[in-house]
């Protein structure tokens, strides 16, 4: 409780900074996965209405902005499962016509999905997951990490090839699942 | 040790998604990729993983109402607005003041820029076909004709990660092929998703069904709640009724779909009942028979350019029937077609 709250949530006026900032941004971010404005921007608001209240409790590891990232990805997860759920009481009526509940279940996925390579990509040794960070996120060449961070491409090559190997080997487990799906909506589709 | 993980070389892989191989690289991924059919499928992996991670932090901004939001969201966490008018009586620090005007300013700022970031990628392109059909051709490259009384809004600029286009009436689709962005058309809130492909879509307000109708490619047609799809190929058409909120693939070909485009109509031993079916849709005219055995009589032939008057000549030459028009509304009379 008493530990020190990070600058936009210190205060009510640096929150609303907070809010108007990144507002537009995480609408935009809600819907790709959900398709209805409103429910959109009601997931966004959820999030930011949780953030305050919790404000004193919530760990937040990272940075604010993907902190509220990941948020709005899971508060669209749930809305996601819950559309299934009802879809779920619903397909008796429509059981001729059975296609449902394909697509949320792949955005579900997805999300799952970014969400552990969010996981694996913040287990990688610090200088790595900054190397791999610039260029994925950041969008920088190689030459560009290199000069910043006064190393040889060379290194950033290896550190980035190093840092694929490992989202690929630990996220093997769960690919071929999301193929798996893929290929059941295909056929589903195709019927 | 999987025998597969020694000709994974990540660091040439790493290099060839960030743009950077050298054209060695390039041959030895081909070299790479032809050798085991698997290997394929495993860069599809990898760059699923790579695509993935650069997805985490990015969206594109869209239109909200940043102030009813705020309301929204001061409502639901007690913070008042007003307690800060409180806030300002009280502090007396000429250091507040100041933040106070920078804060201002920054707001002033960010809303600016906020401004100029969103403007290029909302100018949104209204392309209406008024009183006669058009041919727009897309920032991509794709190729649309717009019906009559049409309506195709486009952005001046594509996404990134989707061509997404909205139609309200008819039109005819040329996409150019593009795995990486798939092109999707919202029509009367269905949505149809392709890769590359030409099909047509009938969307208009007023009428109760959605028609898409695919000449080649494969085409997703998905319904407006988006809980079910149908995949359509070659020749095939899907139909979205909204009353019932049902969609359904039809068997029967359509071979007139295109008719406002090619102003050609093309039957083959098609009963009457049919026939005037489809000159009632197309010529929007009213048909009336006064002996139902008319309508057993099976036509064939190839209309093109033809006033529905020629046709209909041409029907009542071919089967000795007359008829009459008044206004919108044709009657035939005649002995008509014992079925066969």
């Amino acid at each position: 409780m008493n530990s020190q709250l990070i600058l936009p949530l210190q205060n009510e006026k640096s929150f609303e900074q907070l809010f108007r900032q990144q507002y537009s941004k995480l609408c935009g971010y809600a819907r790709k996965y959900i398709d209805d404005p409103d429910q959109s921007e009601e997931v966004v608001q959820d999030v930011f209405v949780n953030l305050w209240e919790k404000r004193k409790s919530i760990d937040i590891t990272s940075t604010i902005e993907s902190y509220l990232f990941r948020a709005v990805r899971n508060t669209c997860l749930n809305t996601l499962k819950h559309f299934k759920i009802r879809e779920k009481h619903q397909e008796g009526i429509a059981a001729t016509y059975d296609n449902s509940g394909n697509e949320p279940e792949n955005r579900i996925l997805e999300i799952e999905l970014l969400n552990q390579i969010e996981d694996l990509i913040s287990a990688l040794p610090p200088e790595r997951q900054k190397i791999f960070k610039m260029s994925r996120l950041d969008g920088m060449k190689y030459r560009e990490i290199a000069d910043e961070l006064g190393i040889s491409i060379k290194t950033v090559e290896a550190q980035m090839g190093k840092a694929l190997k490992y989202l690929r080997e630990h996220l093997s487990d769960y690919l071929p699942v999301l193929i798996f799906v893929w290929l059941l909506y295909l056929l589903n589709s195709l019927r | 040790m999987n025998n597969n993980d020694k000709h994974i070389d990540y660091d040439l892989i790493g290099r060839l998604f960030s743009d950077e191989a050298s054209e060695q690289d390039k041959i030895t991924i081909r070299k790479w990729l032809s050798e085991n059919s698997d290997n394929d499928a495993e860069l599809k992996r990898i760059r699923k993983i790579w695509n993935h991670s650069e997805q985490l932090y990015v969206s594109d901004d869209v239109k909200v109402d940043i102030e009813r939001a705020w309301m929204n969201i001061s409502t639901r966490t007690g913070i008042d607005v007003s307690n800060d008018k409180d806030q300002t009586d009280t502090s007396r620090s000429p250091l507040f003041y100041i933040s106070r005007i920078a804060a201002t300013f920054l707001l002033g700022a960010i809303i600016y820029s906020l401004y100029f970031i969103l403007q290029p990628r909302d100018t949104m392109i209204e392309f209406v076909a008024i009183s006669e059909i058009s041919d727009i051709t897309l920032p991509d490259g794709s190729e649309i004709s717009v019906n009559k009384t049409s309506q195709i809004t486009y952005p001046e600029k594509f996404e990134k990660k989707e061509r997404k286009v909205k139609l309200q009436g008819e039109a005819f689709f040329d996409v150019k092929h593009d795995e990486e962005k798939p092109f999707k058309v919202v029509a009367n809130n269905v949505l149809i998703t392709v890769l590359g492909t030409s099909f047509n879509i009938r969307a208009y307000e007023e009428e109760n069904l959605v028609e898409v109708w695919v000449e080649t490619g494969k085409v997703q047609v998905t319904n407006p709640k988006r809980t079910e799809s149908l995949i359509l190929t070659d020749g095939e058409k899907g139909i979205y009724n909204k009353d019932l909120d049902r969609l359904e693939k039809m068997v029967e070909s359509e071979p007139n779909t295109l008719f406002w485009k090619t102003k050609t109509l093309i039957f083959r031993k098609t009963s009457l009942a049919k026939v005037f079916n489809t000159l009632e849709r197309y010529y929007e005219v009213h048909i009336i028979v006064e002996n139902q055995k008319i309508l057993n009589c099976k036509l064939s032939g190839r209309f093109r350019n033809q006033t529905v008057e020629e046709i209909l000549n041409n029907i009542a030459n071919n089967f000795s029937l007359q008829y009459r028009i008044q206004k919108s509304t044709i009657t035939l009379r005649g002995d008509g077609c014992e079925v066969p």
